[in-house]
């Protein structure tokens, strides 16, 4: 989990994030402004928020809190960018892995190491449900089943499908309420 | 300063292939206060690694494993080959394996993805680390005392910080060039227990197989890197290059009777040499060691009484390899060379007879004594000469008698194995740590040498053999040299009779001079096989069989 108390960091400012938390399964909302009438429309935002949050940790890990809390006001968007960019290479190799599947059939050593490669970068934004996925694939690999593997395979891309959904989801969620709702970071 | 500042002085390259992981740990060494460069690709990383060779290098190099061109194990190799920089490896490959692959080329740690804060907030400690293997004075102040930051103050932290930075990024002109060169190449003495290991992780693979990435791992020794092995494997084929071509000289025995009689040089001093005069030639004749010195030098230590005296040769796990592997010489290999009851027992060794002599007499060899084999050759040259000399010095100084004759007894013992019989390896353990290695069983003699010494093979059976193992070329080759080097070290000191420099001068340390000695010496050319500088060679082949008694 996060470390507790948390200290601000140096050069840490105020925070995007509409949720804050230790771990995963709490959602913390920031501090509402004063404006009465944008801040129902914030609540609201940070209701679908945290809502989306709850729902997202089936699908992120502790892992995306790290990410999360390595925001600060050099790089606010920081989660968002490492998201985006994530979505692109993740896109990219799992076209690699569908051309594989065609192209060298039964080359599971090939399929095992696109998999690795793809697997590495859902584990450093804590895509745990689309990882365990990309696990199950190198498995059967590793068992040489080609039904395995193909099975596995469409789970992977429906995993990431939905997370790609979701995680959109969230940042925009967070963009809208970003300015209105920018607030310092609760101390904990 | 706090850890936070020093770490703002470190300069960190992270390589990955995978962008979102690259951003994800410049973020957060950024977080922890690092100065962070990114590369996607080890070839780049290492072209800007050698571009700042002189100046602002990097203090710390953080790697994924799994990286297509060049991967992370290649990368450092080529880093610890190039330069003293601490690694890290960093994937989300956490199998046993690679990780330990990851050590054993020499990272300073594996660290398993996704990785957090914390774990990257003290790497900074491998930084300070690496630059303790130097001769640098204020980062040990720093390391030695653990409250060294109370009670000192800011000074000295800025010193250590200072010299860090210094020492990674400029070329340390301060300190001294020699000193911090040394530091970061870490010079490495090839001990005669860190050949011996080297000698036999060689055999284990295989002369032809052994490559210095399999050497070092399997060598596992900490700060050992393939560079040294690289550079000490080349040495050793040029040696066995050179001790193969000169297998047809003729090799004079040192069977001078009085050495024999007197049991003479298996004293602190260490062992002497003999030659086996073998029609067919086996060189050998080791003679000197390096340095002649011969209380710092590495082979008086080797050859210290202690070390003779003690059974454990090798560690276990060397037993393990070589008990692999056969280093006997195969039966078939002996030809028709009858073996069987020796012709000489123990008995002679004890009394002190000259055992290779009345071998030899019972073979035909002309030689028998070191005077005649002097004799033999009308014009020594200077070299030889003041080799001869030495050998005489030696000859003449007194020793232990059991411990020399138990080292013949050793000798003739191993012979005995080297005819093949692997059987007899085991009685000659001695102890709990020897091991059923031929050579080795040279060192388990001292005092149990009744239990050791068995039958003698006729020394003609021993030429045979040696022949046709150096003919063949086979794995067995470095073993007989060995051999016959360990043979010739029973009766020489460990005075460096070829006198090199290095060894003159009190305290050879490095190897490089005595390779070089040897390799300078055009040693079969003038037919003065036995005195030659290569003869320094062999000794290191015996320096297995030495243990240090550590």
């Amino acid at each position: 989990g996060l470390p507790s108390p948390r200290r601000p960091r140096a050069g840490t400012g105020t925070s995007h994030k509409l949720v804050r938390r230790r771990r995963c399964s709490s959602a913390r909302p920031a501090r509402p402004r004063r404006n009465s009438e944008s801040d129902a429309e914030l609540l609201k935002m940070m209701e679908s928020a945290c809502f989306l949050r709850h729902v997202l940790e089936g699908y992120l890990d502790e892992q995306f809190c790290q990410v999360e809390d390595l925001q600060d006001e050099a790089s606010p968007n920081f989660a968002e960018e490492v998201v985006t960019l994530f979505f692109k290479d993740s896109a990219r190799l799992i076209s690699n892995i569908e051309q594989a599947l065609e192209k060298y059939p039964k080359d599971f050593n090939r399929w095992d190491a696109y998999m690795q490669q793809l697997k590495g970068s859902c584990s450093s934004i804590g895509a745990s449900r689309m990882k365990s996925e990309c696990m199950s694939f190198r498995e059967y690999c590793g068992q040489g089943s080609v039904d395995g593997c193909m099975k596995s395979f469409q789970k992977v891309k429906r995993e990431h499908t939905a997370l790609r959904q979701k995680l959109e989801a969230y940042f925009q969620l967070l963009r809208q309420a970003g300015p209105a709702g920018a607030a310092p970071r609760p101390a904990k | 300063m706090d850890v936070d500042e020093f770490r703002a002085k470190l300069h960190v390259l992270a390589v990955d292939d995978d962008r979102v992981s690259l951003m994800l740990i410049e973020k957060q060494l950024r977080h922890c206060r690092y100065n962070v460069t990114t590369v996607m690709h080890a070839e780049t990383a290492l072209e800007m690694l050698r571009a700042r060779r002189d100046a602002d290098q990097f203090d710390l190099v953080i790697t994924d494993v799994h990286m297509p061109g060049m991967d992370g194990f290649k990368f450092l190799e080529l880093i610890g080959l190039e330069m003293d920089i601490p690694v890290i490896m960093l994937s989300a490959n956490d199998t046993l394996e690679t990780m330990m692959k990851g050590i054993k080329h020499g990272a300073l740690n594996y660290l398993v993805k996704p990785v957090g804060l914390e774990q990257l907030k003290n790497l900074w400690i491998h930084v300070v680390a690496k630059h303790m293997d130097g001769p640098s004075n204020s980062i040990n102040n720093y390391s030695d005392d653990g409250h060294h930051q109370p009670r000192s103050g800011d000074s000295e932290d800025e010193n250590v910080a200072n010299h860090t930075s210094m020492s990674s990024r400029k070329k340390k002109k301060e300190d001294g060039t020699r000193e911090d060169k040394e530091a970061k190449r870490q010079r490495i003495q090839w001990s005669g227990q860190l050949h011996r290991l080297f000698v036999e992780v060689v055999h284990q693979l295989g002369i032809d197989k052994a490559v210095p990435k399999k050497i070092v791992e399997m060598m596992n020794v900490e700060g050992l890197t393939r560079d040294h092995v690289a550079s000490h494997l080349q040495k050793y084929r040029l040696f066995l290059k050179k001790v193969s071509t000169g297998a047809y000289r003729r090799c004079n025995p040192f069977t001078d009777e009085t050495v024999w009689s007197e049991g003479n040089s298996i004293n602190t001093h260490g062992l002497g040499t003999f030659g086996h005069n073998l029609e067919h030639g086996i060189y050998h004749s080791s003679i000197s060691f390096a340095g002649s010195s011969n209380s710092s030098d590495r082979f008086a230590r080797m050859n210290s009484a202690a070390a003779i005296g003690t059974h454990s040769m090798l560690p276990t796990h060397s037993v393990q390899l070589m008990n692999q592997r056969n280093l006997s010489i195969p039966l078939k290999d002996m030809g028709s060379v009858g073996y069987g009851t020796p012709s000489n027992s123990s008995a002679n060794i004890r009394n002190g007879s000259p055992l290779l002599a009345a071998s030899m007499e019972a073979t035909n060899y002309p030689y028998r004594s070191y005077a005649s084999l002097c004799m033999s050759d009308p014009y020594p040259s200077d070299g030889n000469r003041r080799r001869i000399n030495r050998l005489s010095r030696l000859a003449a100084s007194s020793g232990q008698n059991s411990e020399f004759q138990n080292q013949t007894a050793a000798l003739t013992r191993t012979t005995t194995q080297m005819a093949g019989i692997t059987e007899q390896m085991a009685p000659f353990n001695i102890g709990s740590n020897t091991n059923s290695i031929v050579m080795t069983n040279y060192n388990s003699v001292p005092g149990d040498a009744s239990s050791v010494i068995s039958d003698l093979p006729s020394i003609q059976m021993y030429r045979d053999v040696m022949e046709s193992q150096i003919v063949s070329g086979g794995d067995g080759s470095g073993s007989l040299l060995g051999h016959q080097a360990a043979a010739d070290q029973l009766n020489y000191n460990n005075e460096s009779l070829i006198g090199t420099s290095s060894g003159q001068n009190g305290h050879s340390d490095d190897l490089d001079d005595f390779f070089s000695d040897c390799l300078n010496q055009d040693v079969f050319k003038n037919g003065d096989a036995f005195m030659d500088g290569d003869c320094e060679f062999a000794p290191f082949f015996l320096t297995f069989l030495f243990d240090k008694g550590n």
